[in-house]
């Protein structure tokens, strides 16, 4: 509510401003290409959308006025119905686009900003996990959602494929270690580059197309195509179920991406991907070892790699709770089969801890950036001091005279 | 003292006292509470998502709003419509700016031109196209204001008014009006001004939702009677519920006329639906929220609370018109401007008798006046905030000027363009300038879009084309209005009277429509486009990264 919240001291002033170089390195990230492509196409969707509507709306009041004095029930005549269809399409556009923003892009970019370690982000976490519990538990109580998500799964009109989820890697072939009746390389019938779970999948009616491929270099070798695991479109039967490659809990169980080279990580990074139905919900929050595959496949009874166990084990207590909150999670499958609601019950338990979530995401934040700091370093990217500070100061809005500060 | 009694005109100027005296607390308390450049420019980046959303339909929902569509629609029907409706859409595209925008600057919208620009001339650039529309925009919000509030008060030619007469009441009321509001600003700073706004905007929902209520309860909730009520009132029964009576008129016999007219027509809405995103004010407040995220739920909670209110303004319009009538709405204003209070008077009378109308009308007033004022804070903070942080902290200080020497700049530059728009104001009391709001809507869309979108998704783009998409847009906009109808050569065909900003006589219109917009906005684009392609500067793609990397995740953002 707007009183709710009154400001109270200052929050978040921004810490550090990510290095140059950092940017470069982002600007190759697949994700980050992944979130301009969708972005600009939404924009160029939306504009076409609304623009054009409304100047056809304008056009008609202005050139086709014996059409619009039509009378369509008692004194309401065209021009009316179709400025108030203005009114609904405006709110219903803003709606669907938010609602967008919030799946496909918010956690793509909150994981981005995460691995820059901008600074001054980490101590509004907080409240931001807040925020997003609440919406979460929201979205719980609609049910539209998951009528929708189901409806869509029970016609299969699920979109192919999210991504290319399979150029970052698909497993190929069965995992090993896999329960016996793991299908290798997804059941026939799976639809090619059905690499993971739409992201928007049970996310109400709005489904863009299925994105091209993101060119540039940082595209994780393809190959993979038509080797994901399958949705849960295709209605397969239950125990047979794919479970996801193992391998994700020990690549994500700590919440980031897999800071090793090779098949392994690409994994990885394709179960997380997988599990952004899942993740979508957490955004930047997402604890650790949801992300790994049971986030987004599993099952009641899924099997989980020991090294899953091992790896949350590993982190005491919160390793603990992040053992009940997969658990939690399974229970939810199970009962209701749905994705979605899974990751909503999943969410509010994580929700009721709210304070572990928040150590363990700094914890999990302050590794990830060193790892990808050394990374970095490892690659031999371009070094810093491109440029001279005094421009850099200039640039963004610009630092204040004052020692100390610096750039700020 | 006995209910009857109660003078309606000492009610209204009770509630309009207590709203000043809740500001100014308002505004006391925030400036205590503003420390540096982050508290003045942004309010400190605390405030939430629906705060400021509603903050935002505060800055944007101004008198000429409430009371002038309100207005339109009474006098002229269906076409006052077409304008809410164009103010409306254009939050979409704000809505797919706001984030990008959010986390590319910090202040203004100069902080996101010049991002990966020369500093210098972008910042000039955008410094002078910010005081160009907000002082446009002011100066309509504050002759109107003039006028508006000795209606409310009820001063009318020859009547007096604690000593004053109907002409100096009005300069007193621009004074004061001007007064607070750089009081507001230099004072309170972006917090200050954003609670102002948000007190503001409750006020006008619930004035709104009152009216509105009312007035559908009076047709038992039969929007179809209400309107049918309205056209058989107008005396031009259909006709009223349909386009044309105003907007794009029908010359009969003279199509070169009537396709100016639908032309003119066409151009308002173009620039309506461009503008928004443009809008000084506007775009300030993007930087109040801590993230993008919440910028986004602004924008949204803004939509929602537009929209609703510009639904109610149709109610409220077709109920002036149906139960107030046209002849007594033109005898108070020939312009209809106070349509919306006397039917708050009409519907109050029917509730409560004698004192209820004068309660409800006293109650609707004091919400038109909180809206001026607040509409005003809101340019004037927006104007000297580009000014300070723009001109001042990077053009003429080279981007190092200390906090505290910007932040009092930004005080007094308040207090410059305060005073300048009363002097200005004052001048004009008398003129028509009801088209400046169109030509505000019509510059923004024409120089501040461009340069936005042309930055934000261009890669190419560079310095150059900045400059001249702000000065083309600027430029063309103000010489398509001076040589327009509006400005000179305009007459009433039946008594010859100047419907023009000059008097009847001078003409020197070449420009055949009103709203310069449907050229000059391609035309400000095609300068944009031309002066890149032509500049032999390059762009940098890494910058270009850079802006894109953070515009769209947010990282390093302030």
């Amino acid at each position: 509510m707007v009183w709710d919240s009154t400001p109270s001291g200052r929050r978040g002033r921004r810490a550090d401003k990510p290095p140059h170089w950092r940017y470069a390195v982002m600007a190759q990230d697949e994700r980050y290409l992944l979130v301009k492509v969708r972005f600009r196409r939404v924009v160029v969707g939306m504009v076409a959308a609304f623009l054009g509507w409304y100047l056809a709306y304008v056009a008609l009041s202005a050139f086709a006025r014996g059409f619009m004095a039509r009378q369509v029930f008692g004194n309401v005549n065209v021009a009316l119905l179709l400025g108030v269809l203005q009114f609904v399409s405006t709110f219903l556009l803003a709606w669907c686009y938010s609602r967008y923003a919030r799946r496909a892009l918010d956690p793509l970019t909150a994981e981005l900003r995460g691995e820059a370690g901008s600074g001054g982000r980490g101590r509004r976490g907080g409240r931001k996990a807040e925020g997003n519990a609440g919406r979460h538990r929201r979205d719980q109580n609609d049910p539209d959602q998951n009528d929708a998500a189901r409806h869509r799964r029970e016609n299969g009109h699920e979109p192919p494929a999210w991504h290319n989820d399979a150029s970052h890697g698909a497993p190929p072939g069965a995992p090993p270690g896999s329960p016996p009746g793991a299908p290798p390389g997804g059941p026939p019938g799976a639809p090619p580059g059905a690499g993971g779970r739409s992201p928007w999948a049970g996310y109400g009616s709005y489904r863009p197309p299925p994105i091209p491929p993101p060119p540039g270099p940082g595209v994780h070798g393809g190959g993979g195509a038509g080797q994901g695991p399958p949705g849960r479109w295709q209605g397969l039967p239950e125990p047979g179920r794919w479970h996801g490659p193992p391998g994700n809990a020990n690549g994500n169980g700590n919440g980031t991406r897999g800071a090793g080279h090779g098949p392994a990580a690409a994994r990885s990074e394709q179960a997380e991907r997988g599990a952004f139905g899942a993740q979508a919900e957490w955004g930047d929050l997402g604890p650790p070892g949801l992300q790994s595959t049971q986030g987004a496949w599993g099952q009641p009874g899924a099997w989980v790699p020991p090294g899953a166990w091992g790896q949350q084990g590993m982190q005491g207590e919160q390793g603990m709770q992040g053992v009940q909150g997969v658990q939690g999670m399974q229970g939810a499958f199970g009962s209701q089969g749905e994705q979605g609601a899974g990751a909503v019950s999943a969410e509010a338990e994580w929700g009721a801890s709210a304070e572990t979530g928040r150590l363990r995401r700094e914890v999990v934040q302050g590794r990830a950036a060193r790892e990808a700091a050394a990374r970095e370093r490892a690659e031999g990217r371009p070094g810093d001091g491109r440029r001279p500070g005094r421009r850099e100061s200039g640039r963004d809005g610009g630092g204040w005279a004052r020692p100390g500060l610096g750039g700020l | 003292m006995a209910w009857e009694d109660v003078d309606g005109r000492v009610l209204t100027f009770g509630l309009f006292l207590a709203f000043i005296v809740a500001t100014l607390a308002i505004t006391v308390w925030a400036r205590v509470t503003t420390k540096g450049a982050d508290d003045f420019y942004a309010g400190g980046r605390v405030f939430s998502g629906p705060q400021n959303g509603v903050a935002l339909a505060g800055d944007y929902m101004s008198a000429a709003s409430f009371l002038g569509i309100a207005g339109i629609i009474a006098l002229s029907g269906y076409d006052g419509f077409l304008y809410s409706i164009g103010f409306l859409v254009a939050w979409l595209l704000t809505l797919l700016l706001v984030e990008m925008m959010r986390n590319a600057g910090r202040f203004t919208m100069a902080d996101v031109l010049s991002y990966r620009m020369r500093q210098t001339p972008v910042r000039t650039a955008a410094a002078i196209s910010t005081v160009t529309v907000s002082v446009f925009y002011l100066l309509a919000q504050m002759v109107g204001a003039g006028a508006l509030v000795s209606l409310l008060l009820g001063i009318q030619e020859g009547e007096r008014f604690f000593g004053m007469d109907a002409g100096t009441a009005k300069t007193v009321t621009i004074v004061v009006v001007g007064a607070l509001m750089i009081f507001y600003v230099t004072f309170g700073g972006m917090k200050g001004t954003t609670w102002v706004q948000i007190v503001k905007a409750v006020l006008l929902m619930v004035g709104a939702t009152v009216l509105t209520v009312l007035v559908l309860s009076r047709f038992g909730f039969n929007v179809s009677r209400m309107l049918g009520s309205a056209a058989d009132a107008s005396g031009r029964s259909q006709e009223f519920l349909q386009p044309g009576q105003r907007f794009g008129k029908e010359v009969p016999g003279d199509v070169y006329h009537t396709i100016l007219n639908k032309l003119d027509f066409v151009s308002l809405a173009l620039a309506l639906v461009l503008g928004t995103a443009g809008l000084p004010h506007i775009v300030t407040r993007f930087f109040t929220v801590p993230d993008a995220r919440a910028a986004r739920t602004s924008v949204n909670w803004a939509i929602g609370l537009v929209g609703a209110f510009y639904l109610m303004t149709l109610a409220l319009g077709f109920g002036a018109a149906a139960l107030v009538g046209r002849d007594a709405i033109v005898a108070q204003d020939p312009a209809g401007n106070t349509a919306a209070p006397q039917l708050a008077q009409a519907l109050g009378q029917e509730v409560g008798g004698k004192v209820g109308g004068e309660i409800l009308l006293a109650f609707i007033a004091a919400v038109a006046f909180a809206t001026i004022l607040a509409v005003v804070s809101g340019l004037v903070l927006a104007s000297s905030t580009s000014l300070a942080h723009d001109f001042f902290g990077h053009v003429l200080m080279f981007g190092r000027p200390r906090e505290s020497q910007e932040v009092a700049v930004a005080r007094f530059a308040a207090f410059l363009i305060g005073s300048l728009g009363i002097v200005l104001a004052v001048v004009a009391q008398n003129l028509n300038v009801a088209f400046l709001v169109a030509l505000a809507f019509a510059m923004a869309a024409a120089a501040n879009l461009p340069a936005i979108v042309l930055t934000l998704f261009w890669k190419r783009f560079n310095t150059a084309g900045v400059v001249a998409g702000i000065y083309g847009g600027l430029g063309s906009s103000l010489m398509l209005v001076i040589c327009s109808p509006v400005v000179s050569g305009k007459t009433d065909p039946v008594t010859g009277e100047s419907l023009s900003l000059l008097p009847a006589g001078v003409d020197f219109h070449i420009f055949p429509l009103e709203n310069p917009g449907l050229v000059s906005i391609p035309f400000g684009f095609l300068c944009a486009i031309v002066a890149t392609l032509l500049s032999r500067e390059k762009a940098d793609p890494e910058r270009y990264d850079e802006l894109s990397v953070r515009s769209l995740t947010g990282t390093g953002s302030h």
